[in-house]
């Protein structure tokens, strides 16, 4: 394989990591907002 | 210009013009196709007649405005504006003859619902629309949002004066020197997602027990839709129709990412993933979703609709993030929301909406980032009254990797917020004695 080819390579397994990340983050962003939020409402009520 | 113009200013706007409407009339193969692989015969002829009408009215501009003079900032704007009128008003015509709207006004209202992605329907018995017309309203949808400038930067337009019209579509961002490589960006990451998007509702869709065929259709126009912040659904009953856990997931997840920006996306697939947890937008999204939710729970509790955790995020939860990114999509009956809900549930909701996403995405509302820089700008004006009045407060309204790069790339509203603070730094050291103590603070 070329260096360019090796390059482009690199870059297309970068941008997948990149969307499994986003991805992940997303999931976990909004489990913990939700979360975070349960745990206000309860401790409001307790 | 505006108030006479020329000739020459017609000739200029009417070509470029001309050139959009042909990308429209182009836009509607995809409509076509699928009339013809569902054997759609009518509704294939409604496209026909609709492309026919927009590539005979493009060529018409483009051969009586032809003109190889290139565009300014005022050409571009009123292409822009004029571009959104024209698809709109041409997008309606197969829409119209689909026989599923009561007037011309009605289609028409449809397509600039669509284009804009706000998701209002006027669609008479939607449950029923052919698959070339449910397709075809999701498409819309789909351009819109990435916005019908872009799509013709992507695919359309060559020549210089490109830039022209995406300033006048009311995007300034670039995320790559060449406005034509950011368009093109964009387009990259919506496709890429489209294809995930659409492939993880598929499956949902099939484990729900739909057809594949079905299953294929609903999950591409539902992440259409999502992606794009608009709403738009196949089903007149909207999300709650699949009653599905795992579709609500996806489509919660794919709503959040359509409403980041577009520079995050760059941002974190160039290999700087730590960007997530440094960007104001992300930060003051998930605040205000905390807080909105937070206030929707209290009044989803104080009347005890959903008393479990499953039953407040399939529900209470699912409406405050589409309504926070400006969705619309629902997971529970109108008038459930109406009468259950209770008032401070929907102050809300209705505050969400207010909020909206990021800037440079898909989103809505006034932008995380501007109320990002609001509190900002707040914070440093009480840090100033704390202060000594010699100190000269340093305004740090980015992160460390936006502040490096020294204004380069990041939103035109912290370049605009920054040269305003530059400005209200430099006036109290001006009468100030030599050597006054700086009190720099830390980004907030």
């Amino acid at each position: 394989m070329k260096s360019g080819g090796r390059e482009k390579a690199r870059a297309v397994v970068r941008a997948a990591a990149g969307i499994a990340v986003e991805v992940l983050m997303t999931a976990l962003l909004m489990a913990v907002v939700f979360l975070a939020g349960w745990a206000i409402l309860h401790w409001f009520r307790t | 210009m505006i108030l006479r113009p020329r000739l020459r200013d017609i000739r200029i706007i009417g070509y470029q013009l001309g050139r959009i409407v042909v990308g429209v009339g182009l836009l509607m193969l995809l409509p076509l196709l699928t009339g013809l692989l569902f054997r759609e015969t009518v509704p294939v002829l409604d496209y026909l007649i609709g492309m026919g009408a927009c590539l005979s009215a493009g060529y018409l501009l483009r051969i009586v405005f032809h003109t190889r003079e290139e565009p300014t900032w005022t050409h571009g704007l009123t292409v822009a504006a004029l571009s959104w009128l024209a698809a709109a008003l041409l997008s309606a015509i197969p829409l119209l003859l689909s026989g599923h709207f009561a007037s011309y006004l009605d289609a028409f209202f449809e397509a600039m619902s669509g284009y804009a992605t706000t998701g209002l329907s006027l669609a008479v018995d939607l449950d029923h629309l052919a698959h070339a017309h449910n397709m075809w309203r999701h498409f819309i949808m789909y351009v819109g949002g990435q916005g019908i400038i872009v799509v013709a930067l992507t695919f359309l337009l060559r020549g210089s004066g490109a830039f022209t019209f995406y300033v006048g579509e009311a995007r300034d961002e670039r995320i790559f020197p060449n406005v034509r490589h950011t368009a093109r960006f964009i387009w990259l990451v919506s496709l890429v997602y489209l294809a995930l998007g659409a492939s993880a509702l598929f499956l949902a869709g099939l484990r729900l027990g739909l057809a594949p065929v079905r299953a294929f259709l609903h999950g591409l126009w539902i992440f259409m839709a999502a992606w794009d912040t608009g709403g738009f659904a196949p089903q007149s009953q909207n999300i709650l129709y699949y009653h599905s856990f795992g579709y609500e997931l996806i489509t919660i997840s794919v709503m959040f990412l359509g409403a980041l920006n577009f520079k995050l996306h760059y941002a974190v697939w160039t290999g700087n993933r730590r960007e997530i947890f440094r960007n104001i937008e992300v930060a003051v999204l998930c605040v205000s979703i905390l807080f909105t939710f937070a206030v929707c729970a209290a009044g989803l509790s104080r009347l005890g609709v959903y008393p479990g955790a499953v039953a407040l995020f399939r529900k209470g939860f699912y409406q405050v993030i589409s309504g926070h990114v400006g969705t619309g999509y629902s997971t529970i009956y109108p008038r459930q929301f109406v009468r259950e809900w209770g008032g401070l549930a929907m102050v809300a909701v209705i505050a969400a909406m207010a909020v909206g996403g990021c800037a440079c995405s898909t989103a809505g509302g006034m932008k995380a980032l501007r109320l990002g820089i609001l509190f900002k700008a707040l914070a440093q004006d009480i840090k100033r009254l704390l202060f000594p009045p010699s100190a000269v407060v340093l305004e740090t309204f980015t992160w460390r990797s936006i502040s490096r790069e020294r204004g380069r790339g990041c939103s035109p509203d912290i370049r605009r917020s920054r040269r305003f603070s530059n400005r209200s730094r430099r006036q109290p050291t001006l009468g100030s004695p030599a050597g006054s103590r700086r009190f720099p603070c830390r980004p907030l």
